[in-house]
């Protein structure tokens, strides 16, 4: 076996996902973007329901205008580290501004949301740590455990008893244990028990950290995610987020009520090691910040959309992956053929969304994905509805 | 096979037919992905069930050493020798 043969299987999948002449359902390439919903995909005009544009921020005037801004006066790139010469005011006061939200003293920006994981955890968790992950964690966690020198155990997804179970086998030893769950996992939209999961924690001693990366800007009053909404905040020990969802930039952060944070700076690679993110994108994201915080108009919006999208999805019989509804609305299919069809029957339609099929998924459980926006208009949901609609009724007429 | 190797081997089978109900009866130095089939998802429900069986917990890093039946086996039973002493 050669060094390429390995990719064989790979190139079969992408063939049957899509290739040649036939569009494909991965990767789709978009040829012109018009706003935070509206893109041109084959020279077709589509709804975008398959972004992480929760508050289309991306397309924001201020924000726009406060990048612009940047790149005017401090060029479109740092070229340096943080560590060396790409450390700017506008780190800094990004940094500040994110810790001061959730009213702590300590924030790090890292120049990926994928590097916020990896950079955290790799460091907070070092030889003779545990990492105790959820076992359905996004690959930037998993990774960050394969950096880390810390021993990993996974619990049971979204599984309190569980994990209480693998706490207590530890002892004292679970006051070396950084449990780390998401508070709402994007796949199937399902969220973690996070007020069980924060109390087993407390008890056994160890630590909490929160990945709030779909959750940021969309729950809590002020939009800091649901450790906020569920009044967390003052037993949470970390929080990561990513800038590329409601923030609608790039990038990513941990924040923390311990100073001891500080050092990562000194101890985490994916943060030492890269460069920092440009002026621009720092500049849009701390506007971004600001519009998320006096955002209640931005989240009732896109909470109107979210609870018509279920209330209709669960009308016309789909099955959805979770039964809560949220900006993520997963529809399950047990075969990938019957998955991709709903996906090209809504693309031909005019609405673009995510095909995800094993092994990115659960055996079994190949899923169209859709997620909504504020920026969506009421007409825009309207055409989403309708879509779904006729693949409905076109289902049912072939079965 | 001492006592607790036997019981190791059965949990660990048992674990397996749980999740590959076809895998009844192979050899102990079946690849479990390369040969087996396996997938990471069905790895990880096979060790779950082998820690609430043993009451243990496998660190991620003992199933990355094990690629067969045999060394998953060697890997659990480090893993209960360290619990018992």
């Amino acid at each position: 076996m050669s060094l390429l043969d390995k990719f064989q299987a790979l190139a079969e999948l992408k063939k049957a996902l899509g290739d040649g002449g036939q569009l494909s359902s991965v990767a789709t390439p978009m040829d012109e973007v018009h706003s935070a919903t509206s893109a041109i995909i084959q020279g077709h005009k589509v709804v975008l329901a398959g972004t992480n544009n929760y508050l289309g921020l991306t397309f924001d005037a201020r924000c726009r205008a406060a990048a612009i801004a940047a790149i005017e006066s401090m060029g479109t790139g740092t070229t340096g580290s943080r560590m060396a010469s790409g450390n700017y005011a506008g780190h800094r006061d990004l940094e500040n501004a994110l810790a001061g939200a959730f009213g702590w003293t300590a924030g790090i920006v890292f120049s990926t949301g994928y590097q916020a994981n990896l950079g955290a955890l790799s460091a907070l968790a070092g030889a003779g740590d545990t990492l105790m992950i959820d076992a359905d964690s996004h690959a930037s966690i998993h990774d960050a455990c394969r950096l880390s020198l810390a021993t990993t155990i996974r619990f049971r997804h979204n599984d309190p008893e569980n994990l209480d179970r693998r706490l207590a086998r530890m002892g004292e030893e679970a006051k070396r244990a950084l449990v780390v769950v998401e508070s709402l996992y994007s796949t199937l939209g399902d969220r973690a028990p996070l007020a069980e999961i924060t109390e087993i924690t407390k008890r056994h001693g160890a630590w909490l950290i929160v990945d709030e990366a779909h959750s940021f800007g969309l729950f809590g009053e002020r939009g800091l995610g649901l450790c906020e909404e569920l009044g967390l905040l003052d037993r949470v020990d970390f929080i990561v987020g990513t800038f590329s969802k409601s923030l609608g930039g790039v990038g990513g952060f941990c924040v923390s009520r311990h100073a001891e944070l500080e050092l990562l700076r000194m101890a985490s690679r994916p943060y030492i090691f890269t460069a920092s993110p440009p002026p621009g994108v720092i500049a849009a994201t701390r506007c971004a910040l600001d519009r998320v915080l006096e955002g209640q108009d931005l989240r009732a919006t896109l909470w109107r959309h979210v609870h018509r999208l279920y209330g209709e999805l669960q009308r016309l019989g789909y099955h959805v992956g979770s039964p809560t509804p949220g900006p993520v609305a997963a529809l399950v299919f047990k075969e990938r053929d019957e998955a991709k069809a709903q996906w090209q029957g809504l693309l031909d339609a005019g609405v673009y969304t995510n095909l995800m099929i094993p092994p990115a998924t659960p055996i079994g459980m190949n899923i169209v994905r859709i997620s909504l926006s504020a920026a969506h208009s009421d007409d825009e949901i309207t055409h989403i509805i309708g879509a779904l609609e006729q693949l409905a009724q076109n289902r049912r007429t072939a079965s | 096979m001492t006592d607790t190797a036997s019981t190791v081997e059965k949990v660990v089978r048992a674990a397996l037919e749980s999740v590959r109900p076809d895998a009844a009866g192979i050899s102990g130095s079946t690849d479990l992905t390369s040969e087996l089939g396996l997938d990471s998802l069905q790895v990880m429900d096979m060790v779950m069930e082998i820690e609430d069986h043993l009451d243990i917990s496998v660190p991620a890093e003992v199933l990355a050493d094990a690629r067969t039946l045999d060394q998953l086996c060697a890997g659990i039973m480090r893993l209960t020798e360290r619990k018992s002493a």
